[in-house]
């Protein structure tokens, strides 16, 4: 494991990868972005990310697809889906989401509400409340 | 006086004459007796000679008819005035007789010296030609009030166009009186692109041409354009020639009302299905936008990152603004404008309005702009609103994903639009009805089925039509055909804009 802090983020927007990646670098993450389901996928093997944060609609994949691909992969990551389909709207979404065991965050988001969910989704996972 | 008659003769040619006329004949003399009756006026009035011939006339005729005409008075002046005449009509009924009219020609006889000796009274039986004219005036006099009491115009006009009769129907909606409009063309009071459709179909009925229905806009007394839809045919004179042509004319503004109602909410009900995808359309940009200014805010020493985060927030502002603009753009209202346009520009803004619908449901979509296209006359956003209601329901037919091509290509006198689909298709018994209104394959609540109708019906008024092929399973094309012919309108405005 090179770094405990380590996120990749997968959204097809490349406005929202930007964002995002500075956002958390500021906050002293290590971070890696990728726009398409397959990049996201072909990234995690190469790295050891504790959080991967991904966007529910891509271009090449449905993104809550590739989220049970990560999570069957590696068991112990945790997830943060982000969708601008906010979330009480769509029962199914809602459901996926519960399922996945993931974080849900609506566009557009407090930043304060992202850096609280991701400080205390890394604490735990460097506390070893999640284990791979 | 030379004569080829002997006294004799004349005394039989006489009375010959006497008893063979239509006429009832009565000869007064100056007494006021009848000095003689002729066989017909004995048999009209069922008299015989013994008491009529030398009867008074008060006994001959009854007093109530006497008094009337003033009979006994107009003899007595005649005898005075040899040049007396007088005449008229009078009703007189015989004992058991139906009531008879008569025509009445009371004039003097007289003598070589030019003195009065007799009174003759004429009368014809003028009763049948008096019933026979009254029943052809109740013939027209129905006839006229069908025309004056029609809510449709009723219109005639002679053979070169030029208005004969107005009814009040025509009077109210173009606000005319036929005195104003006497003797004018129609077409001059028709929209201008309606005048030449007016024209040539009045000269193909005055050639002899079956009839015609068209649809030629007029322009009422006050400017307005009242659509109307005319049923022309022509009027056939004495020996077959055209005479006249009748135009029978429907104000559409009420169904016109209606259908851009239906129009606009089979629009809103393609609003709302594309609601969720504009909704996640403008959230992308704002998430993104609300991200960024929190980024300035926590970092407010990096000028780099405060020039980029700006950048970006400028970006997806004038992003969601453009949705927003497509979005309107598509609600509003149409003008009733016609204009030359390019599809190209109206298949890409319909394709954008649906892009994101498209992507969400893993839909490819395959435009290329076709850059020979000529422009053709339309609406452009009624136009927009039949594509984008067809791209909706390609996208409709592929909830799993798929391809949606569309093509656009120039066929003789046709623009084509082909949009194909990859989606379940349309099962053959269903292919007749979906152009019907209310036929909806889709749950309660999700299809009012009047996308096509609809779509059909703006087609339609466009001059062109749209065609379907498809296989349940293996997905559906929609052809949609729009006529390049350039009007006069366009043909004004294209030199117009030339010469700016």
């Amino acid at each position: 494991m090179t770094s405990s802090k380590q996120i990749i983020i997968i959204d097809d927007e490349t406005d929202m990868c930007w964002v995002l990646d500075r956002l958390l670098r500021h906050r002293g993450y290590e971070v890696a972005t990728a726009t398409t389901g397959e990049c996201g996928l072909a990234l995690l093997q190469h790295r050891s990310a504790q959080l991967a944060i991904i966007d529910c609609k891509l271009p090449d994949t449905d993104g809550l697809d590739v989220a049970d691909e990560v999570i069957k992969l590696y068991p112990g990551m945790s997830l943060i889906l982000i969708s601008g389909f906010p979330f009480a709207e769509e029962s199914e979404l809602r459901e996926r989401v519960l399922s996945l065991n993931a974080h849900f965050l609506a566009k557009p988001f407090e930043v304060a509400d992202l850096g609280a969910l991701v400080e205390q989704i890394m604490s735990a996972q460097s506390s070893g409340a999640y284990t791979t | 006086m030379v004569s080829p008659f002997s006294k004799g003769d004349f005394e039989r040619l006489f009375a010959g004459l006497f008893n063979t006329t239509r006429a009832s004949v009565l000869i007064i003399d100056r007494r006021l007796h009848v000095l003689a009756a002729n066989r017909n006026f004995l048999v009209k009035s069922r008299r015989v000679e013994e008491d009529t011939v030398g009867a008074r006339l008060e006994d001959v005729f009854p007093s109530v008819l006497l008094n009337y005409i003033g009979l006994a008075e107009k003899v007595r002046t005649a005898f005075k005035d040899p040049t007396f005449s007088s005449e008229g009509q009078m009703t007189y009924r015989a004992p058991s007789v139906p009531l008879r009219i008569y025509y009445y020609l009371l004039a003097p006889i007289s003598d070589q010296y030019g003195v009065t000796t007799y009174v003759m009274l004429l009368m014809y039986d003028i009763t049948e030609e008096q019933r026979l004219s009254g029943e052809v005036q109740r013939a027209e006099r129905h006839l006229a009030s069908v025309v004056q009491s029609a809510g449709d115009l009723v219109v005639s006009l002679d053979p070169d166009e030029r208005i004969l009769s107005w009814n009040p129907a025509a009077e109210r909606i173009s606000h005319y009186a036929w005195d104003e409009i006497i003797h004018r063309p129609l077409s001059s009071l028709c929209s201008e692109d309606g005048q030449e459709t007016m024209r040539r179909a009045v000269s193909w009925l005055a050639r002899g041409g079956t009839p015609e229905n068209l649809e030629a806009d007029l322009i009422t007394k006050n400017g307005q354009r009242v659509p109307v839809q005319w049923a022309l045919s022509g009027m056939q004179g004495e020996g077959g020639a055209v005479a006249a042509i009748v135009g029978v004319g429907r104000d559409l503004t009420l169904r016109r009302q209606l259908e851009a109602q239906l129009i606009q909410s089979a629009k809103m009900t393609s609003l709302g299905v594309m609601a969720g995808g504009i909704a996640h359309e403008i959230r992308n940009p704002l998430g993104i936008c609300s991200a960024a200014a929190q980024l300035m805010l926590e970092v407010p020493d990096d000028r780099d990152l405060q020039h980029e985060c700006a950048h970006r927030i400028h970006e997806n502002i004038k992003r969601a603004a453009l949705v927003i603009e497509n979005l309107l753009k598509f609600a509003r209202p149409p003008e009733e404008q016609y204009l030359p346009v390019d599809l190209n520009h109206i298949l890409e803004e319909s394709l954008a309005l649906i892009a994101n619908q498209a992507r969400n449901q893993h839909i490819r979509l395959h435009f290329n702009p076709n850059l020979h296209a000529p422009s053709v006359m339309a609406n452009s956003s009624l136009l927009q609103q039949v594509f984008t209601n067809l791209l909706l329901n390609a996208c409709h037919a592929m909830p799993d994903g798929g391809e949606l091509e569309v093509k656009l290509t120039l066929n003789g006198d046709w623009m084509v639009v082909r949009f194909s689909d990859t989606g379940h298709g349309i099962k053959s018994e269903d292919l007749t009805k979906i152009f019907d209104p209310f036929f909806t394959t889709r749950p309660v609540g999700q299809g009012t089925g009047l996308g096509l109708p609809v779509s059909y019906s703006i087609i339609q008024q466009h001059g062109g039509r749209i065609d379907v092929e498809s296989m349940a399973g293996k997905g559906s094309t929609f052809i949609v055909h729009l006529p390049v012919r350039q009007s006069g309108v366009m043909h004004d405005f294209l030199q117009t804009n030339h010469h700016n």
